[in-house]
């Protein structure tokens, strides 16, 4: 009795069954690689090397996290990405032709491009009260051709060498610095979330917006700024990205968005608002990545990835309704 | 054949942690109306929640007409003819009256699967007419009052040839006379011999209605009476286990400077012209019948909604006022009628909830200050004795009486000087009652002004220094204490009598 209930406390703590997947998922890919002969799945290197694919769509994530939190969904990340990509390789090009120590504002210009849009999109969202779905879903599709339009579809490359930083350069010789700037991001983000009104807000709106409203809460001005800031993160992705594969394509980044919301959703965050986590939505990446990785590892490719994915999705959201049903059972 | 048609014996119920039924008792007769009474938390719902199926029991035994059973799903219980009808309905709001009556059960064209509308319909006028509602069924749902949903609930129960029919809080969201509309109903209901089991926070209806009563307390059966051989005294006594010293404890206070005045406040379509000033150390009562106008005054001072012309003065200094943000910075506060959700953040915990409108006071700088938020939490915890096991409680899991002092709490620390309270006490038993009252006498002695909106009227006499009567978005009288009397509330309320006011 004591012992079931103890363990049921500890399975209702979210963090606790998804460290169990990722544990599992480590033991699993190491087993079946051993039988394949390919030992060292669960190793330094590969969590290095998972820790950097996951930097990009966690640089999303945690935009989109607040977004989610706040009631509201952002499914325009993917071409935010791709366009802000597209116009700072294009600008590193440009400045290149003058001078290599200009190429780094190539990268300040991509970022911006997102915050200009975010201010578009949140616009839109809280001034005239249409749903967050509908006004990024038109973004995801519009942006995405104007970067087509722009490029003419083709990729843009070759790049100044100085644009490679971003997304190849290693710090201590070892460590991507797209792993660092996903962890700066990350702690901010967390601050944020934590330990300033911005936060607190944004919680706020998402569990009820009429009583955060009547609290005083600036409903309007923080829905805007957590648009703002997912849309500034996603082209910082974007930016990373183009870097990392040393051209701007406009190609880039289709159903990103999928897959930055479903990390969100496995970490626990409701789509409803109003509840969540960032650490969740690290254990969520993690989870989502690992499994990529591991499935990259015994040889299945992707769409037997995306079989894979949809049901983690699924037993994850399964498990947050039975740890719901739990705490019923609690009682009040 | 017995008299008894529902027996429920022993029924015990362990949620971990708390004994939350502990061998409790409930007996009812055909064509019984049985009142079920006790504080919030005394187990009235699970108890209610065991009888529908939604909630196991972990011992006991029920019987209905005589007949062991054994409840296993709410499908089930209704089956067996025992039919809820809770305080938020369980109707689909752009279905039409029809087909929220037949859900899940609808008449078919025998032999197919398509339903067969014109039975459908033809039935749905029957048992409607059975409750004495004359509409058409095929309008959707959303379209009708309140107290008209209440009838098409009652009627679906009727359908299903329901032999007990539980009422949770009927009365709650209806104007008298529609609730004189439900007495004739119940009265109809009874004699078809169906047994009710009507739960109510109004000692006085139970007088008007109900055969019986039970009364519960921390989940322990106290006992059934006769309704004519028991008094209110006797009952409130019985429920909150101790004896109430005033369910009004009403303290005078000299008349202090004026905090808030408005002029000519008006919002076309919603009232019309308003003037009044409220001050430090008195409670002016806003009453009226429901629909009067009286909350959207509240709202427009607070800045929810916008005002159409009419001045707003604090403190003798006029204030623009365009949202609740302004408001609060000139040192208004309103507890809204609707806690759960306008008030609270329900998913936000009891810290959370209680420093939401003031974060700027646990702000350095940039960053919250967490270790004083939680301080402050606490203090108001211990100050308005809000009973939870700590501050990280999640705000939904509090009865209505807790959740109300939280939503006080916040608006202390706003430092309101100007306190609108809209309904204070709906939904909140006897003993948080008067513990509300008290805190209200508090703030009144530390120099805060208060205007109370309440459909109540014993509470609006019992508490207000003034009161003030809307009827159809104009004030139409102001009465004094002592010479406020139910009467010439109702006769303001009704417009019988106009008159103007200073």
């Amino acid at each position: 009795m004591w012992l079931k209930e103890s363990i049921q406390k500890l399975f209702y703590r979210s963090w606790v069954p998804l460290t169990i997947t990722l544990i599992i998922e480590f033991a699993i890919f190491e087993i079946i690689g051993r039988k394949q002969g390919q030992p060292g799945f669960a190793s330094f290197s590969t969590i290095i090397l998972i820790l950097n694919q996951l930097s990009i769509f966690g640089i999303m994530a945690v935009g989109m996290t607040f977004v989610i939190m706040s009631g509201g969904i952002d499914l325009s990340i993917g071409s935010i990405g791709a366009m802000s990509g597209v116009i700072s390789a294009m600008m590193a090009v440009h400045f290149a032709s003058i001078s290599g120590s200009f190429v780094p504002l190539s990268f300040l210009i991509g970022i911006l491009l997102g915050m200009v849009i975010g201010i578009i999109m949140g616009s839109i969202i809280t001034l005239w009260d249409i749903p967050p779905f509908i006004v990024t879903l038109a973004f995801m599709s519009l942006l995405r051709g104007l970067a087509n339009i722009i490029t003419n579809g083709k990729p843009i490359s070759p790049v100044p060498e100085e644009f490679l930083f971003l997304g190849r350069g290693l710090w201590v010789q070892f460590i991507p610095v797209s792993i660092i700037i996903f962890g700066l991001i990350f702690f901010t983000g967390l601050i944020i979330l934590n330990y300033t009104s911005i936060g607190r807000h944004t919680l706020a709106i998402g569990g009820n917006e009429e009583s955060a409203r009547l609290s005083g809460v600036p409903v309007k001005k923080t829905k805007l700024l957590v648009y703002i800031l997912c849309s500034t993160f996603s082209a910082l992705a974007g930016v990373i990205l183009a870097s990392r594969m040393g051209s701007g394509s406009p190609k880039v980044g289709v159903g990103d968005e999928l897959a930055v919301i479903a990390s969100v959703v496995i970490g626990g965050t409701s789509l409803s608002g109003g509840k969540g986590s960032l650490w969740g939505t690290l254990l969520g990446l993690c989870v989502v990545f690992t499994l990529n990785s591991g499935l990259n590892w015994i040889g299945i490719e992707t769409f037997g990835q995306q079989v894979t994915l949809g049901f983690v999705i699924l037993s994850a959201v399964l498990m947050d309704k039975l740890q719901g049903k739990i705490k019923e059972q609690q009682g009040p | 054949m017995s008299d008894v048609l529902l027996e429920m014996r022993d029924i015990t119920k362990r949620f971990p942690g708390v004994l939350a039924l502990d061998k409790v008792k409930l007996e009812v007769r055909y064509g019984e109306v049985h009142c079920l009474i006790g504080e919030n938390g005394a187990g009235k719902s699970t108890l209610m929640k065991i009888l529908a199926g939604a909630v196991s029991m972990d011992s006991g035994q029920i019987f209905l007409e005589g007949q062991p059973i054994q409840i296993i799903s709410p499908y089930h219980a209704q089956q067996l003819g025992i039919s809820m009808i809770y305080q938020e309905f369980n109707l689909i709001p752009y279905l039409s009256v029809a087909e929220n009556i037949f859900l899940g059960r609808e008449p078919r064209i025998p032999g197919t699967p398509f339903i067969n509308w014109k039975k459908m319909y033809a039935e749905a006028q029957e048992v409607l007419e059975r409750v004495g509602l004359k509409l058409d069924v095929r309008i959707p749902v959303a379209e009708l009052s309140i107290a008209q949903q209440q009838m098409v609930e009652i009627a679906k129960a009727l359908s299903i040839q329901a032999k007990i029919i539980v009422m949770d809080e009927p009365s709650a969201t209806l104007t008298d006379h529609e609730l004189k509309t439900l007495f004739e109903l119940i009265r109809v209901l009874r004699r078809q011999n169906i047994g009710i089991i009507y739960i109510s926070h109004r000692l006085e209806e139970l007088y008007e209605i109900g055969n019986r009563v039970t009364v519960m307390r921390d989940g322990q059966y106290i006992g059934t009476y006769e309704v004519c051989d028991v008094t209110r005294e006797d009952l409130i006594k019985m429920m909150v286990g101790r004896e109430l010293t005033e369910e009004y404890p009403k303290v005078s206070l000299p008349r202090g400077k004026e905090r808030l005045r408005v002029k000519g406040l008006t919002r076309k379509g919603a009232f019309y012209d308003i003037n009044f000033s409220v001050h430090a150390g008195e409670i002016v009562g806003l009453t009226g019948l429901v629909g009067a106008g009286r909350t959207e005054v509240a709202r427009a001072i607070f800045g929810a909604d916008p005002i159409d012309t009419g001045k707003i003065f604090v403190d003798g200094q006029e204030v623009k006022i365009h949202s609740p943000q302004e408001a609060i910075k000139n040192g208004i506060g309103l507890l809204t009628e609707d806690r759960k959700n306008q008030g609270l953040v329900l998913g936000m915990t009891i810290r959370e909830n209680t420093t939401l409108a003031n974060l700027k006071e646990i702000t350095n700088g940039f960053f919250l200050n967490l270790a004083k938020e939680r301080q402050v939490a606490e203090n108001y915890v211990r100050d308005l004795q809000i009973r939870t096991p700590s501050i990280e409680q999640i705000a939904q899991n509090l009865s209505g009486g807790n959740q109300q002092k939280v939503v006080l709490a916040k608006w202390l620390f706003t430092q309101s000087r100007v306190l609108i309270f809209d309904e204070p006490t709906r939904g909140i038993d006897v003993g948080a009652k008067s513990e509300i009252f008290k805190l209200m006498n508090r703030l009144l002695e530390e120099g805060v002004a208060i205007l109370m909106i309440s459909s109540e009227l014993p509470e609006v006499l019992g508490m207000c220094d003034r009161i003030l009567v809307m009827h159809e978005g104009h004030l139409s009288g102001e009465l004094s204490r002592n010479e406020a009397t139910q009467e010439k509330i109702m006769q303001f309320a009704t417009g019988y009598k106009k008159q103007n006011v200073a």
